[in-house]
């Protein structure tokens, strides 16, 4: 039951602006009613605080070694030697000595939260693509996992306690979905320099940097057409949180499909994480107010059809904001929106 | 594996401190001379044999933990640490266990 808790994705609704998408688009993205555990205190506020819908993964879901998610990503001797020796594999990996004189059971049962973080994450990309799916014309989707991204597995000088790289594992799966061809990730934790000896060979020539984009903070170069953002926010750190609010308005402008990831100490900061969540909602709809904008007649002159000045010069940032989207041409959804607009 | 070793730990000094009268142990054995020693100090000879077999036991382990674990960095110190104490134990059970082998002579 307490194990259960641990196991919370979540997805975020379109909840206030959304009934403007309904006057132009019939179906509406809705809330997803899923059982969740009301004594879990992060379950509590975020549905007290947010309006988000908070969906549980099952203990039953998770995730073994031997599960083609994890092996994509992980090499099968790496893998084995955790299955194995998981007291020596974890003093390595959290760089304590100390651990590799415990007994194997009792390292096993540290491996358990760990998988149940990377099935979160995973899951909250599943939840993603299939309302992708199902819901086109509710852009810029959108979901969080409170999972772990695992930022710093595969470290060759040090783990710090990451043992599955949970980032990669759904970026690996948002690929072999064939849905994603080009993927943004946003670290706060590292700057993406990494070393991927154990991971297996399968990925190593699909995550080349030409292949994705390396950023941190506010200075997103997206050069190409970006079909899938992962963000990793590490929600101890508290100087970034305008860096965050301005990558997140520059993602939803670009009508950017995003996973966003909540790591670090999230019993201790719940409150920033029901605050950040409602500010990304806020920059949701206002992409989304945005993107509609033309819709509405010039209020300096009501009877004029032509935009104005400002319409002009917000219009002309959109259109390069979207440029990269439409030049790709297989963005059907973007021009459809646009074409509304 | 382990499972033999917890099988010898208990079954040794078992064996030894009952072994049935009408088929006595051949005096010139090891066996007989840790029988008597168990007979005489039971304590240090029961905790001198789980100490080596605990021991080697834990140095064959981390052996095999070292070959298999050998390309993940960051691993060495943790198997020089698990071998310390596996060798350790084998000291100290051979310490405690000294006395009887090099003196079962003497106690025939």
């Amino acid at each position: 039951m307490k194990l259960s808790l641990i196991s919370i994705a979540m997805l975020l609704p379109f909840t206030a602006h959304a009934m403007e998408t309904k006057k132009l688009q019939p179906s509406v993205f809705h809330k997803i009613k899923t059982k969740f555990y009301s004594d879990d205190p992060i379950v509590v506020k975020i549905k007290q605080k947010t309006d988000c819908a908070v969906i549980n993964v099952d203990d039953t879901e998770i995730l073994s070694h031997d599960s083609p998610e994890i092996t994509y990503i992980h090499d099968k001797k790496y893998l084995n030697n955790l299955e194995k020796h998981p007291s020596a594999m974890l003093a390595a990996i959290n760089n304590n000595y100390l651990i590799s004189l415990y007994p194997n059971a009792k390292s096993r049962d540290y491996l358990k939260p760990l998988l149940m973080d990377t099935t979160i994450t995973l899951a909250a990309l599943k939840r993603l693509i299939e309302n992708k799916n199902n819901h086109p014309d509710c852009k810029p989707h959108y979901a969080v996992s409170l999972g772990s991204a695992g930022s710093f597995a595969s470290y060759d000088y040090g783990n710090k306690g990451d043992v599955y790289a949970s980032m990669y594992i759904a970026a690996a799966h948002a690929l072999k979905s064939k849905q994603f061809q080009r993927l943004l990730m946003i670290d706060e934790n590292t700057s993406l320099t990494m070393d991927y000896k154990f991971f297996s060979d399968k990925l190593i020539g699909t995550f080349r940097e030409k292949d994705y984009l390396k950023s941190k903070g506010h200075d997103i170069v997206l050069r190409g057409r970006i079909d899938l953002a992962f963000y990793n926010i590490n929600i101890d750190k508290q100087d970034a949180k305008n860096e965050r609010l301005d990558n997140f308005s520059d993602l939803f402008n670009r009508l950017i499909t995003t996973l966003i990831i909540f790591s670090g100490d999230k019993s201790k900061n719940i409150d920033q994480i029901c605050a950040l969540l409602n500010q990304i909602t806020e920059i949701k709809q206002d992409c989304r107010m945005d993107l509609f904008r033309p819709l509405h007649k010039n209020p300096l002159n009501p009877f004029s059809t032509s935009p104005s000045a400002e319409e002009k010069n917000t219009k002309k940032k959109r259109s390069y904001n979207f440029g990269n989207s439409i030049s790709s041409g297989s963005d059907n959804d973007t021009k459809s929106i646009l074409d509304l607009c | 594996m382990k499972y033999i070793y917890v099988s010898l730990i208990i079954l040794i000094p078992s064996y030894c401190a009952h072994a049935q009268e009408d088929k006595p142990l051949n005096k010139n054995s090891t066996l007989f001379a840790l029988q008597q020693r168990l007979r005489q100090n039971p304590v240090r000879s029961t905790i001198a044999i789980v100490s080596l077999s605990l021991g080697s036991y834990w140095l064959i382990d981390t052996l095999k933990t070292a070959i298999d674990t050998r390309e993940q960095p960051n691993t060495l110190k943790g198997t020089c640490l698990n071998a310390a104490v596996a060798v350790g134990l084998i000291s100290f059970g051979g310490y405690l266990l000294k006395p009887v082998v090099w003196s079962h002579n003497k106690i025939i």
